[in-house]
């Protein structure tokens, strides 16, 4: 029998722990378990006999550390093969009569994947491929992946499965106690992720007792429509000796519990042994897993789920008719979108969308840097915003959790390219209710289209919970009639198909003056009618306003705290313009330097503003700091503010902007600390440098690439460890021979000046006044 | 070894309040001086970070041979701690969240955190010398991999012991460098009472107890 099929009407038990029960037989700690398996097989193989005598349907076979990080893949390959044929044998030696399968058992690599961590996400897929096609390859029954403490590795690892083999893959992860993994995810985040992906069983392993983790139990019942897996801990560990402190007997009562609560998978996990298998009584009747409705999407830390209060989705990231961003996407400034991100989130918006898309750039590239950067710094979940399908599947591939796709039509094309990736990575699809006809004038028709990607969708095993439906926001000074096709159709779908509805709400006034005050009413109209989410300008107050006074009538802000904080809260700030701006710029003030240099604008031409009040201040606090009657934060701060004047003084006079030469800097390949480097940016910025940033953890090949194609005539290196000089050195070396014109400045906290010249620097720059200095010298 | 590795958590709680003194020393600068250190102290109180150690205790001497300055903390030892502190990657989000956003801001979150692992070093290690005293021992400073001739590269063998990934979630990378960014490891020896006066004062600063005189951000 297949384990999916004896699933569907049992329950599964797995086995307990492995490497507490060979330490007694003599492993020593810092020895790897996984060689046991070709060292002393009959050891191992006995392990898994006594779980499968104490009644175990499933045993892990011993490879939780085994991975191509640790072993070369030869001995990889001896490793999985011993443990799988320990794993069979010991089935067959058994004498239970359960039914058994052996589970080829993957846990995490090791490392953190980019961005904190130096690991490339497809370097940890393949590791995952291989294990599971080496566990296929030797006869595993099912891939169990477990004790996994981030959720982008977890995807990895699922992805890596998927990939390699048709076996049924079972995805374990371990919460800390706070009930989320080690790098923030929620369960219901995982479950939407994971559930999304095409998990076969999903849940929980090591962490806690079982007790201590019923809270997130609940949760991955509540959300989850596939069986659930609980594996925890034989309680908690003592502080004196680490033994574990609940009896196989109290064990097998709280899993009991959990089995009633309607866990389908359950076994043990640190601490536990056979007698805590045998402890979980067998008789239980399963319980029936019911289909839940929730249409969610998730980042690496929540979940938002969609239908119960209306979502409000940004729609800042996206060139159409914006020149700032049309020109920050052409130069590749992507700190631009990501501050355009950061800005809708303290707005208030639940998701981000992401679109990208302009003629002349490389929108694959573009979309997948632009999304994996704006994970590193907000965790809002993402919209992916293309029509791009190839851009889309590479976005998809590397997004940390549920991602939205925005969109696929009634068109046949659309759905055959679009469901694929979302059977594939998951998503929750916008499907816009027009075919290849175009958008019906009726709501009848859009109803019907909405109807008919349902079934298109079914046939992927795409679930109805997982397309929300946009019925077309049309011109109304087109057509005045529009804005009532459209919210019929939305009413329709809502209320006859029970699916959820979404809408880019400002269309409807295209054409019209005061467009916000129309849409604001549109929005609030298409709310009553059951609109689930908007795509919305969340800069606009009136927008804002009406969806907190709608959440206020409509009891869902309780005591109306969420009303009174943020409509009423709107005022004004206080801002001292009793100063001038060269004092605005010294004490670092951003808000005053903007306002003094707006004043200074209707009377002084731009060049004498900066020429006579912004560089003399800079220069009173270069010098203080050089003098060290300033310090640092006060020298930054004063940067960010003349930034600010220098932003309303370009805002005016577009030819304002910097024309120093272009200087490149980085911190070297393997270093991942850039707050030095960033404030050293910062300063050279301020003193009209143009500045390329690389970023951190930059390789010497990129680095050189970069300085010839701009014939920058600076470079700025940085390092923080001894452990990073060498790739410094290297970096020195390969500019000398590609670029033999440009200058090299190093810094960071290693360093010095005698270290600087051994590695073939021109110049040691002990801060960042001292590289601006030096930036100036060799720019004369 | 047979040492069993223990992990032990804290609450910001159990760390205390932020230092602010402390943060504008490592930011390098002496006074605030219109400085909103608040606010990213709020950001950092809403961020929830995850204080995680894991450690343990064994008879003996480690590492004294990779390092003469640790041999000459460890002199007289007769059991040691090994330990990894993290603040987790929460820390490491917020600052980078913040270099989009202000590099100043940024620079406080830097310190902030510097601030916070310390300080949550400082309760570990008040936690086992508290232990240890009830035992008739006392123990010695921290030392870790970087400090004067004890090297970066003894960090590989540090997370194998502790098994610091699966632990509390800290990785190395390929140039040893640890990943979350705002974490210690740490060496401390154990010694009898009467054997030496016990180094770990809690009444001086951390600072006084080390050797590096031309430390930029030496204690004042």
């Amino acid at each position: 029998m297949k384990v999916l099929d004896y699933l569907k009407e049992n329950i599964i038990y797995l086995d307990g722990g492995m490497g507490t029960l060979l330490q007694r037989q003599g492993l020593k700690p810092g020895e790897y378990p996984e060689k046991w398996n070709i060292s002393h097989p009959d050891v191992v193989t006995n392990v898994h006999k006594e779980y499968f005598d104490a009644g175990s349907n499933v045993v892990v076979t011993n490879t939780f550390g085994a991975n191509c990080l640790k072993f070369s893949h030869e001995e990889l390959e001896d490793i999985v093969k011993a443990a799988v044929t320990n794993a069979k044998k010991a089935a067959s030696l058994s004498e239970g009569q359960q039914e058994k399968f052996v589970a080829m058992d993957i846990g995490p690599c090791g490392k953190l994947l980019k961005p904190y961590g130096d690991f490339e996400f497809e370097s940890a897929v393949s590791l995952f491929k291989e294990l599971a096609s080496l566990g296929d390859k030797y006869g595993a029954d099912l891939i169990f992946i477990e004790t996994m403490s981030d959720s982008l590795e977890t995807k990895a690892a699922l992805l890596g499965a998927k990939e390699a083999t048709g076996l049924p893959v079972f995805v374990s992860n371990a919460y800390d106690e706070s009930s989320k993994l080690m790098t923030g995810a929620s369960p219901s985040a995982m479950v939407a992720m994971l559930e999304a992906m095409g998990a076969d069983a999903i849940g929980v392993n090591c962490s806690f007792g079982p007790d201590q983790l019923m809270d997130v139990i609940d949760e991955y019942l509540k959300y989850a429509s596939i069986p659930v897996i609980f594996k925890p801990n034989a309680g908690l560990p003592s502080a004196v000796d680490g033994s574990y402190d609940l009896s196989p007997e109290d064990f097998g009562k709280d899993i009991q519990k959990a089995i009633e609560a309607g866990v389908r998978v359950v076994g043990g996990c640190c601490g536990t042994d056979p007698r805590y298998i045998r402890a979980i009584p067998k008789n239980l009747e399963p319980k029936k897993i019911e289909e839940k409705n929730f249409s969610l999407v998730s980042s690496y830390t929540h979940a938002v789920s969609f239908g119960e209060e209306p979502i409000l989705i940004g729609e800042r990231i996206n060139p159409t008719g914006k020149k700032k961003f049309k020109e920050a996407l052409r130069s590749g400034d992507i700190e631009y979108i990501l501050r355009e991100g950061i800005k809708q989130q303290e707005k208030g918006v639940h998701v981000l969308d992401v679109n990208v898309g302009l003629p002349e750039i490389d929108e694959v590239s573009m979309l997948k840097k632009v999304v994996y950067e704006l994970q590193a710094v907000t965790d809002l979940p993402l919209q992916i915003d293309t029509m791009d399908e190839e851009a889309m599947e590479a976005a998809l591939r590397e997004y940390n959790g549920k991602a939205m796709v925005n969109s696929v039509s009634g068109k046949q094309e659309s759905m055959d390219k679009v469901f694929p990736l979302v059977k594939k990575y998951g998503g929750l699809v916008v499907c816009l209710t027009l075919d290849d006809d175009g958008i019906p004038k009726t709501a009848e028709e859009r109803v019907k289209i909405a109807e008919k990607i349902i079934a298109e969708a079914k046939k992927y095993g795409i679930k109805k919970k997982d397309l929300i439906f946009d019925t077309l926001t049309m011109a109304v000074s087109a057509d005045e009639k529009a804005a009532n096709v459209t919210l019929e159709a939305l009413e329709r779908i809502r209320n006859d198909l029970g699916s959820s509805t979404s809408l880019g709400v400002s269309n409807v006034s295209f054409g019209l003056p005061n467009r916000d005050r129309i849409n604001a009413s549109f929005f609030a109209m298409a709310l009553e009618r059951g609109l689930s989410a908007a795509i919305m300008n969340p800069n606009s107050i009136d927008m804002m306003n009406t969806y907190y006074s709608f959440k206020a009538l409509k009891g869902m802000d309780p005591a109306f705290e969420e009303y009174i904080q943020k409509v009423t809260g709107i005022t004004e700030e206080v801002v001292n313009t009793n100063m001038d701006l060269k004092e605005a710029v010294i004490k670092g003030l951003k808000k005053e330097a903007a306002i003094k240099a707006k004043e200074l604008l209707e009377t002084m031409a731009p060049l004498d503003i900066i020429n006579n009040e912004i560089i003399p201040a800079l220069d009173v606090v270069g010098k203080g700091f050089e003098e060290k009657k300033m310090f640092l934060p006060q020298l930054m701060m004063a940067a960010e503010a003349s930034q600010e004047a220098f932003g309303v003084i370009k805002e005016k006079v577009p030819a304002a902007e910097e024309t120093g030469p272009e200087i490149v800097v980085a911190t070297v390949k393997g270093d991942i600390h850039d707050i030095g480097k960033n404030i050293v940016k910062l300063i050279l910025e301020n003193y009209g440098f143009k500045v390329i940033d690389l970023g951190k953890d930059v390789a010497p090949d990129v680095i050189a690439e970069k300085v010839v194609s701009e014939k920058a005539p600076l470079v700025g290196l940085s390092a923080l460890m001894t452990t990073t000089v060498p790739a410094m050195e290297e970096t020195v070396k390969l500019l000398r021979e590609k670029a033999p014109w440009c200058k090299i400045v190093v810094g960071g906290a290693v360093l010095n000046e005698e270290y600087a010249n051994m590695i073939g620097a021109d110049y040691y720059g002990k801060d960042a006044m001292a590289t601006v200095r030096y930036a100036k010298k060799i720019s004369q | 070894m047979e040492e069993i590795v223990l992990v032990k958590k804290y609450t910001d709680k159990d760390i205390g309040p932020i230092n602010v003194k402390e943060v504008l020393r490592y930011m390098g600068q002496p006074e605030e001086e219109g400085l909103d250190i608040e606010e990213m102290v709020k950001e950092v109180a809403k961020a929830k970070l995850g204080y995680r150690v894991a450690f343990f205790r064994t008879e003996g001497t480690i590492f004294a041979d990779e390092s003469r300055n640790l041999a000459k903390v460890m002199a007289g030892c007769h059991s040691t701690y090994l330990m990894a502190a993290t603040l987790g990657v929460e820390m490491d989000r917020l600052i980078a969240k913040y270099s989009k956003v202000s590099p100043t801001k940024a620079l406080i979150l830097d310190a902030i955190g510097t601030e916070r692992v310390e300080a949550l070093c400082d309760r570990f290690c008040l936690d086992m010398n508290s232990n240890e005293i009830s035992r008739g021992n006392s123990l010695t400073k921290r030392y870790s991999p970087g400090y004067g001739d004890f090297k970066l590269e003894n960090q590989a063998e540090i997370f194998k012991l502790l098994d610091c990934p699966k632990r509390i979630g800290l990785t190395l990378t390929d140039s040893l460098l640890m990943s979350p960014t705002k974490s210690v490891t740490a060496v401390m020896g154990v010694l009898k009472s009467g054997d030496k006066k016990p180094a770990l004062k809690q009444c001086l600063h951390k600072c006084t107890q080390c050797d590096n005189l031309e430390c930029e951000f030496r204690g004042r």
